[in-house]
């Protein structure tokens, strides 16, 4: 009863009409993995969503000039659209140091991630096109910052199926409910198959988040087998009275595989038998830090189980004042967690294949708001990148010297898209889906492969 | 020039050649690379235009060319190349170059752009623009099958591939099938019976009339276009705010089709419903209809935190437009903003011309951030007349009001002028305190002590007792202030060492008045110090205030301040021996309101202005605080405001409205304490009245804005524009017949008309292929929202145009519709496979069967609710509770958990309701002419952990498990969920399971049946049989 197989799958009516890339998407299971159109250097991807906007003058992208100009007007021109008004240039309130061999600038709120920059790859030039959170959330996960689109978890499995097929491919921990919720996540026109799945949300503690409706609710394993055992045999008749039919089949063996995630879910999000040492590592032993650090740990477990695309997520870096102890206050969240999972990933050999994407939706003004804040800037933020396919120990790009605007190899989200994509072995011009009348693509018209960057 | 050309060929043709030739050049040109229409390998390019209409190079002005703004990277909207910029001295490079007249000598003419015109004639042949024929019914072999005349096209195709249709549908499955289809539920057990005994060879035509005449037929055909409309009850997007009205347009649309509405009314209404003709006595509720109608236009979702305004207004145009393109005409008009439609003729002027109309349509209240829609009133004569009457009485309450604060506050100021003098000297005794303080500051900080002797300056926070707190951060940044957070003492020791009097001086910030009890020596000697307010709570808006002067004595004098509230932000106390004017203030001023002396003051520091001012004779005491103030003075003032008299100057001075006795904005602060209290009271009145006012209900709708025509916007940008495109419509659907918009109109009415114009060949057939498709499963056309080059073909032209025709024949009726199809034989098909046909067509383009479908989400919820015995049949308002405009949570609303049919379950934007999301509702903020129709994991956990379907099998077994015997229990949940008898085979075998669950449970006999039952219950629930139509 209890076969591993995941043939059988009817032909599932797919939404819209398949283009010509997507027609590589098997009408008997959508989710059969697919090959890409190259090699791939990339298995899997974890990203770690920073919301809110982190200051890249704060944080990794150290600008002496900013330090010695605090107090007098930005030499440049301030963008036509802004969300607030903003004064005169504030010096970063942190002091900065170098780390490794490569001697990457860091400030004092990341010690622990600073400490790996060896194994890092930053990009200090990262830039997008909206300076709301709304907007700018959209567009870093679905590269429109105006239109409901498939976020870039869906385009990658759209693209590639599913390792696990008892488990869905894309995964999102806590993701925040605001600035657009669920369509940071979306498959929109994609079949629903590639909507990431939900575990949680941002108030849920991470020990009590679950995949919607897999809670059993206390009914006895044995019960529940008996009615599923039940349910095949009068579904196996109604499918013989009936002759052929995919989608009667595949609704049987859904039962099946609903089952097998019922059993396999709950023993990834089990902690209980990760030695002290590692649960350590990621920070579970601190109240401060045990949220995101559970969140990394189970986004580890998930991708060694072979979920593609993994998302965590952490606020509030929003700090339009008293930006001091905000991002003092979050950084002490996410910092060890991140750097233990780097390390976690490194030494199980998961870092071969899986890339870590650090990111957030804008950066923020080297001038300040108020006496002590920064206004939201999606001219200039810094992202780093590590793991598969990526050169390490390297900076890519820069702002100008107050770090306000990218200047040097700037890099758009579409950018960042499609290198992602040619990380995991797609062309980002070649995949594609018919929707409305014309063929969309995670990077619309847009976007290249930041080669540079890549080993 | 030599050397220019040399500097050309040396510094600057290299660089372009290695950073602009790439996208602007002919090379690129020729690769489709160009971009922004600008050549950078040719004079003439450099110096031309190129799209954006800004000239690249003006020689000798580097500030007014284009190129050097875009290398300079100092404006974010443009910068030049696009992923570094270039290094400081090329960039001076350029400036040096663009100053010497930008020498330049690569000749060349630039090939003038082909004219890329849209031959609409030829586009007009594509079939979906071409009319619709009336097609003659084709011949068939088989004459017998056909019952309606459609059946004709669908068996002669057959014929031609060789297949027969499928036999009919079983009675059983048949109602099953048209219950579900038309009204969104079960047939009842009854309902069945009934059709079953029924003979009668319209047996089945009868049974569709019934279902047409329910409530809930609108309820599911309703949610069919809600679909389409991409209807919500929030915004979604980035600020997800509650549209507590959009209720409205659902029900509105739900009616609509109840009532049977004509399809282009239906059009007419949501375009342009505001526009449409009424006679003067047509009823509030038709009249309410019509407005709600435009609701189709506002509820979509909205970028409503957009900083770009601009682009925020030509956003929810975008969004408008490519809705009701594809809703109604199956267009992409979307594809046009930023060029061209690439594949249908829909130029961007076309885009433009329609987004006029949508501009001059106010849709929007503002785009700011956080952007309002429009909502309009919707109030019925009753009410009116109810407001009216709440209104009348507001007034009335308003006037007493009125009346007894002017009475009050006449008698006040009458009071105060009756002793102007002594406000005169008031104010000038206290401005001069305030003047002089910083003459004696001055001196305190370059004199020597011993001139300063006496003087007293201490900072605040170094207070001697109390529960005072201090801080030298924020508030106090870098001085140091005495604040606190709740009812605050405070003490100072004042050593002083001759007795006398003294006058004390404070600096302050506060942003609310803080009043202090001032006691010197446990004397109360003011009840109302430090209660000025300066603007913030910050050392920038500190000022010196006078608090009074008091007799010291020789040794330790107590100060002391006691606050209810927290203190003002104090910095220093100074305490200051007494002058001479200090002596005269302190006689007999007690009697004066602070508010007039302060407005006095305010008086007096302006007459320096007015050479004509009655009191210029005491200017020098007022410029010069150090004139001396005598008795000799003070007698003078006296004197001449006793001798004023009415036509004198003085006079009209201390009676002007706007002078020094004008009545204070909060007069009533000064009314005696009765009157205080009869106001408060009438105040109170006033308030009860007002919360009477009854609510007038509110739509999302739009209004006629200012009319205006757009330009074409370039690649999309409102910052490039082109060619003016006056208001019109899609210019390949242009029939001779329909008008252009007027100047002074948005044009919407125009439009509608236009649209629903039967010479419009979209319209009718897009409505006729969606309501097939909502029968079918598939539409005709398999694109429902595409009628374009890259939507698929029909299936069957001839049905199509078939189709079209009998809907605008028979007045763009759907429930005739319905009818027409419902009775054909090609509806009433079994599902059954045949591997023969399924060999020749498998995706059952030829209609050789019925299509089998899953239940959609609402179906499956208001089954589960139905089959358990808990729907609740109301049709609902809006089953949230937020406040309009609130910001809503994200999911697992209470609401999702009621008994409601689930059509009006609140649809909340980027959170929707779990159950619907796994089951294919889709997203609300797309149009969705064809939902989804997958099987997946989550439906699976759904049907075996989820709590309605737990919660529908309990209620089912309770009442099964009551039956006489086992058998009959397992009849009973059959005939449920299924609507069917079990076989003798299916019965053993429930009643098994059942024994067997029953060995399992514990002591309780009763309750262990019910769960036993509950179980099985459960697992019909999750057949294949209950969640698809055969």
């Amino acid at each position: 009863m209890l076969q591993k197989s995941s043939t059988g799958f009817g032909a599932l009516a797919l939404a819209g009409l398949l283009g010509e890339e997507a027609k590589a998407v098997s009408p008997e299971n959508p989710l059969a993995q697919r090959a890409p159109h190259f090699p791939a250097k990339a298995k899997r991807i974890i990203f770690l969503f920073m919301h809110g906007g982190v200051s890249q003058v704060d944080t990794f992208d150290y600008r002496p000039a900013l330090q010695r100009d605090t107090g007098k007007p930005y030499p440049g021109k301030k963008p036509r659209i802004v969300s607030s008004a903003t004064g005169n240039l504030i010096a970063s309130p942190y002091s900065f140091k170098q780390y490794g061999q490569c001697g990457q600038w860091a400030s004092d709120i990341f010690p622990h991630i600073a400490s790996m920059s060896d194994e890092l790859c930053f990009i200090k030039s990262m830039y997008g096109s909206n300076s709301r959170h709304g907007s700018a959330l959209l567009e870093l996960h679905t590269g429109s910052d105006t239109f409901i689109r498939p976020s870039m978890g869906s385009w990658l499995n759209y693209g590639l199926g599913f390792e696990n097929q008892n488990l869905p491919g894309y995964i999102t921990f806590k993701p925040t409910g605001t600035h657009g919720g669920m369509n940071a996540w979306s498959s929109a026109f994609l079949p629903s198959h590639f909507h990431g799945t939900q575990i949680g949300t941002k108030a849920t503690p991470i020990d009590k988040a679950k995949i919607p409706f897999i809670d059993k609710h206390g009914k006895p394993l044995a019960q529940q087998r008996r009615e599923l055992d039940l349910l095949a045999q009068i579904n196996q008749e109604h499918l013989s009275e009936r002759g052929h039919d995919d989608k009667l089949e595949a609704r049987i063996n859904s039962f099946e595989l609903a089952y097998r995630m019922q059993a396999a879910a709950p023993e990834i999000q089990n902690i209980d038998n990760e030695s002290e040492a590692t649960k350590k590592l990621y920070g579970l032993d601190d109240p401060k830090t045990r949220d995101f650090g559970r969140q990394c740990l189970m986004a580890r477990r998930y991708s060694e189980a072979g979920v593609r695309f993994v998302q965590c997520s952490q606020g509030y870096w929003d700090a339009h004042g008293d930006l001091k102890k905000n991002h003092r206050e979050v950084a002490g969240k996410v910092d060890k967690p991140i750097a233990g999972l780097l390390t976690d990933l490194k030494s199980r050999g998961l870092l071969d294949d899986t890339l870590v994407l650090w990111g957030t939706e804008f950066g923020r003004t080297p001038v300040g708001q108020g006496s002590d804040g920064r206004d939201h800037n999606p001219h200039a933020m810094t992202f780093f990148l590590a793991g598969a396919g990526v050169r390490s120990g390297i900076a890519y790009g820069s702002t100008d010297d107050h770090g306000y605007y990218s200047t040097e190899n700037r890099v758009h989200f579409h950018d960042l898209h499609a290198t992602i994509l040619h990380l995991f072995g797609l062309d980002h011009k070649r995949l594609t889906y018919q929707y409305a009348g014309r063929d969309f693509r995670l990077t619309d018209i847009y976007g290249e492969v930041i080669h540079d960057i890549l080993t | 020039m030599e050397d220019g050309l040399d500097f050309f060929e040396k510094k600057i043709r290299p660089v372009l050649v290695e950073n602009c030739y790439k996208c602007h050049s002919a090379e690129a040109e020729k690769n489709g690379k160009l971009e922004g229409k600008l050549r950078l390998d040719l004079r003439e390019g450099a110096r031309g235009r190129g799209e954006s209409g800004l000239v690249a190079v003006v020689p000798g002005k580097p500030d007014k060319s284009n190129l050097y703004r875009a290398v300079t990277y100092l404006d974010s909207e443009l910068v030049m190349p696009p992923k570094s910029r270039l290094s400081k001295s090329v960039v001076a490079d350029f400036k040096q170059w663009i100053e010497m007249g930008a020498p330049d000598p690569r000749r060349g003419t630039l090939a003038k752009a082909e004219a890329n015109e849209i031959d609409f004639e030829q586009a007009r042949k594509f079939w979906s623009f071409r009319k619709p024929s009336d097609p003659a019914l084709p011949t068939v072999n088989d004459s017998a099958w056909p019952r309606e005349d459609l059946d004709y096209f669908i068996l002669s195709q057959l014929e031609e591939n060789g297949l027969r249709p499928a036999p009919p549908a079983d009675r059983r499955t048949l109602i099953r099938r048209a219950t579900y289809d038309l009204t969104g539920l079960p047939p009842t057990v009854a309902e069945i019976e009934a059709f079953l005994a029924d003979k009668s060879p319209n047996a089945f035509s009868k049974t569709v009339e019934r279902l047409l005449a329910s409530p809930h037929y609108g309820e599911k055909w309703g949610r069919h276009w809600l679909d389409v409309a991409r209807y919500a009850d929030s915004n979604g997007l980035d600020e997800n705010l509650a549209y507590v009205n959009a209720f409205r347009y659902r029900n509105y649309v739900i009616n609509s089709f109840n009532e049977d509405k004509p399809y282009n009314r239906f059009v007419q209404e949501q375009i342009a419903g505001d526009l449409l003709p009424l006679s003067k006595n047509e009823s509030d509720e038709l009249r309410h209809s019509r407005l709600i109608a435009t609701g189709f236009l506002s509820v979509g979702a909205k970028m409503l935190a957009e900083d770009d305004g601009r682009k925020m207004e030509m956003d929810i145009i975008d969004e408008q437009l490519d809705t009701l393109g594809r809703a109604f005409m199956g267009m992409t008009i979307g594809c046009a903003r930023c060029h061209d439609h690439k594949f249908d003729p829909i130029p961007t002027r076309d885009y433009y011309s329609l987004a006029g109309i949508f501009k001059s349509t106010h849709t929007m209240d503002n785009h700011k951030v956080v952007a309002q829609w429009h909502e309009v009133e919707l109030g019925s004569a009753d009410l009116r007349a109810k407001r009216e009457l709440v209104d009348k009485e507001v007034k009335k309450q308003k006037q007493t009001i009125e009346s007894l604060k002017s009475k009050s506050a006449k008698s006040i100021t009458a009071q105060a002028r009756s002793v102007a003098a002594d406000y005169l000297i008031g104010a000038l005794v206290k401005l001069r305190k305030e003047a002089r303080i910083q003459f004696t500051l001055k001196e305190l900080e370059e004199q020597p002590k011993e001139k300063t002797e006496g003087m007293l300056l201490i900072e605040a926070e170094n207070f001697t007792r109390g529960n005072g707190l201090k801080t030298f951060d924020g508030y106090g940044k870098g001085i140091g202030v005495l604040l606190s957070s709740g009812p605050t003492q405070v003490e100072f020791d004042l050593p002083i060492e001759k007795a006398g009097k003294y006058s004390l001086h404070l600096r302050y910030a506060a942003a609310d008045s803080r009043p202090a009890k001032l006691s010197i020596n446990n004397k109360l000697i003011n009840e109302m110090a430090t209660d000025s307010v300066t603007g913030t709570w910050y050392p920038d808006s500190q000022k010196w205030f006078w608090e009074g002067t008091f007799q010291l004595d020789a040794g330790i004098n107590v100060l002391k301040f006691d606050w209810a509230t927290p203190t003002p932000h104090i910095d220093k106390l100074l305490v200051l021996p007494s002058d001479q004017s200090d002596l005269l203030a302190a006689d007999g001023l007690a009697h004066l309101h602070n508010t007039f002396t302060q407005q006095w003051i305010g008086h007096l520091k302006q007459i320096s202005k007015d050479k004509k001012s009655p009191l210029n004779e005491w200017r020098k005491y007022i410029e010069n605080p150090r004139e001396p103030i005598d008795e000799k003075l003070i007698e003078n003032i006296r004197s001449r405001f006793a001798a004023t008299h009415e036509r004198d100057s003085l006079h009209s001075l201390i009676h002007d409205k706007n002078g020094p006795f004008k009545t204070p904005k909060d007069v009533e602060k000064l009314f005696p304490k009765t009157e205080q209290k009869e106001l408060k009271q009438l105040q109170k009145q006033l308030s009860d009245t007002e919360k009477k006012h009854p609510k007038v209900p509110k739509a999302m709708a739009v209004k006629e804005g200012k009319a205006e025509d757009l330009k074409v916007h370039l690649r999309g940008d409102y910052m490039t524009q082109g060619e003016l495109a006056p208001r019109g419509y899609l210019r390949v659907v242009t029939s001779k017949q329909t008008t252009t918009p007027s100047r002074n109109a948005s044009g919407r009415a125009g439009f509608a008309e236009w649209l629903t114009s039967n010479e419009n060949p979209l319209t009718a057939r897009v409505m006729a292929n969606r309501i097939w498709l909502w029968h079918f499963g598939e539409g005709i056309v398999r694109t429902p929202d595409n009628f374009g080059k890259l939507g698929l073909r029909p299936t069957h032209p001839k049905l199509l145009d078939w189709l079209t025709m009998r809907f605008v024949d028979n007045g763009w009726s759907i429930k005739k519709m319905h009818r027409i199809i419902m009775n054909s034989a090609a509806y009433q098909m079994s599902s059954q496979h045949n591997g023969q046909a399924y060999a020749v067509d498998p995706g059952n383009k030829l209609w050789w069967r019925f299509n089998r479908r899953r239940l959609y989400a609402e179906e499956v919820r208001d089954s589960l609710l139905f089959t358990g015995g808990s729907i609740d049949w109301g049709m609902k308002g809006q089953l949230m509770t937020y406040d309009p405009r609130q910001y809503v949570s994200q999911n697992n609303h209470p609401y999702f958990y009621g008994s409601s049919r689930t059509v009006y379950l609140p649809v909340i934007r980027s959170g929707t309701f779990d159950v619907l999301q796994a089951f294919d509702f889709g997203d609300p903020a797309v149009i969705q002419g064809q939902r989804s129709s997958t099987v997946g994991a989550a439906q699976a956990l759904f049907m075996m952990n989820h709590d309605l379907v737990a919660k529908a099998s309990e209620r089912l077994a309770k009442r099964a498990a009551k039956a006489l015997d086992f058998a009959e229990s397992a009849n009973q949940i059959y005939a449920a969920i299924l609507h069917r008898k079990p076989s003798a085979a299916e019965t053993r075998r429930a009643v098994d399971f059942a024994e067997h669950a029953l060995d399992q449970a514990g002591d309780d006999a009763t309750k262990a049946k019910a769960q036993a039952w509950k179980s099985f219950a459960q697992v019909l629930f999750s057949s294949n049989e209950f969640m698809f139509l055969d």
